[in-house]
């Protein structure tokens, strides 16, 4: 898998409705998305089978070819950053039927409850430490997350 | 257990009609806060949600405790605290609901049926009423994140108070299920909720206790292990150990609790499938570490594992 062959996939999503393409050739496989956040555009990865589900700090390697695929992804925006205290599993709502504790857009108060963080049968809330809006959030839900870990970007109230 | 949960809570006349009859004397219908009319209806709810509201001879009804009822008095003698400190509800949506969102104040909760008991990740507890043991206990801490093995510890408590009942097969099953030989007995779920820097675990624990016909195979109560007990006794003495437990563990942290875990381990040794978010791990259980992570041991070497949820596969051992 070269990098012309990147590059035009990178082509092809940006003139395309596609979210994400991924292509397996042999041991080598790559997968371009829109929806990821900044630091994570690839995941090109060889021979590991785990590592389409590795967590997402497996990614602080540069990847190959940021410019092109980017080209389009936005930027994070600016704002308060609330980080992962722990190693855990990353939960927007306290079960799975119920309504996620916030969305983007969302107002929250400080205290308020975010996410929870499951490790070993221990759930952490974890909570707003400032108010404001929340303008991005960075992991998915069920997702595994690592201590330090981007989870929210919040723009703080005047 | 794992079971679908209803999809709605109790109606108020239900809850009300059970206010008035909670302390298991009968009463005629024009005692009761509801009309005639909607009595029927309530009875037929409460058939719904499994409570024994019964009608007696002379259209008296009540509420039938199959087993001695739970006493907060009981319960905090044994635990060695004052009566305040402990509420008992004859029944709540969960009991870490309710202590988590009632008054501060008392320090542990008791009910004797929860209509939306819960497991882990939402999955619901089963919780018929007046048999099984729903305790939840609130803990302050100094700071959460150093809290990661407290469910560890948690079940250690009961494991010490349950052995010393005498349960041929008992043990603690990563990261803190209680088992005998292989059929789940009781499960532990913590919440540590930073609650604007006070800090606090709210520590629930489900533990089957009498004889209950619908119970699934897969569990077993302390009266299928032959065991004869009273719950306000059993509770007491969970209290008092969790508290002890939890202070050492606050000044020692978990490695003071490594000889307690390898004694009560039942998966050690044994071929394991642990499935976490990131994929399926199999391997042979070696323990766990020093922050409590199970500890497998497969052909690519050892491997701390954090998450998941871990079952035995006997059949697949190499």
């Amino acid at each position: 898998m070269d990098i012309q062959f990147i590059r035009r996939l990178a082509e092809l999503l940006q003139r395309t409705d596609l979210d994400e393409i991924e292509v397996v050739e042999g041991e080598s496989k790559v997968r371009i998305t829109r929806h990821q956040p900044v630091m994570q555009p690839f995941q090109a990865a060889a021979s590991v089978p785990t590592a389409a589900a590795a967590p997402t700090m497996a990614a602080a390697t540069p990847p190959s070819t940021p410019a092109l695929a980017l080209a389009s992804a936005p930027e994070l925006p600016e704002g308060y950053m609330i980080k992962s205290p722990m190693v855990g599993t990353f939960y927007r709502a306290s079960s799975p039927d119920a309504a996620p504790f916030v969305e983007e857009g969302s107002i929250v108060k400080a205290g308020q409850t975010l996410c929870i963080i499951e490790a070993m049968k221990l759930l952490n809330e974890i909570e707003a430490d400032v108010g404001g809006k929340v303008l991005k959030i960075l992991a998915a839900n069920g997702q595994p997350v690592e201590y330090g870990e981007p989870l929210f970007i919040i723009a703080p109230e005047r | 257990m794992a079971i679908s949960a209803p999809e709605q809570g109790p109606s108020a006349d239900l809850l009300a009609l059970l206010a008035t009859l909670a302390d298991g004397l009968p009463r005629p219908p024009c005692a009761l806060p509801l009309a005639a009319a909607s009595l029927e209806k309530t009875l037929a709810e409460a058939e719904r949600w499994g409570l024994p509201l019964q009608r007696e001879e002379g259209g008296q009804l009540r509420l039938h405790y199959p087993y001695p009822p739970l006493r907060a008095a009981a319960v905090a003698q044994g635990a060695g605290w004052d009566t305040a400190d402990v509420v008992v509800l004859p029944w709540c949506d969960s009991s870490n609901e309710r202590l988590r969102h009632g008054p501060q104040g008392p320090r542990a909760l008791l009910c004797e049926g929860q209509w939306a008991g819960r497991g882990r990740r939402g999955r619901h507890w089963s919780s018929p009423f007046g048999r099984h043991l729903y305790l939840s206990l609130s803990w302050p801490v100094a700071a959460l994140p150093e809290q990661g093995s407290a469910a560890l510890v948690a079940a250690l408590s009961v494991h010490r108070v349950l052995h010393s009942l005498g349960i041929p097969g008992l043990g603690v099953k990563w990261p803190n299920d209680l088992w005998v030989n292989g059929r789940k007995l009781a499960g532990i779920l913590v919440e540590a909720i930073p609650q604007m820097g006070q800090p606090r675990l709210i520590i629930g624990l489900g533990l089957n206790v009498h004889a209950d016909p619908a119970l699934p195979h897969t569990a077993i109560s302390l009266h299928d292990a032959g065991v004869r007990t009273d719950r306000n006794t059993l509770a007491g003495s969970i209290l008092r150990q969790w508290e002890s437990d939890l202070r050492r563990y606050g000044e020692e942290g978990f490695t003071a609790f490594l000889p307690r875990w390898q004694e009560a381990d039942c998966l050690a040794g044994r071929w394991v499938q642990v499935s976490a978010p990131d994929g399926i791990r199999e391997g042979r259980a070696q323990g766990v570490d020093a922050h409590g992570r199970l500890i497998l041991a497969d052909e690519s070497g050892l491997h701390a594992i954090a998450m998941g949820e871990a079952s035995l596969r006997p059949a697949a051992a190499p």
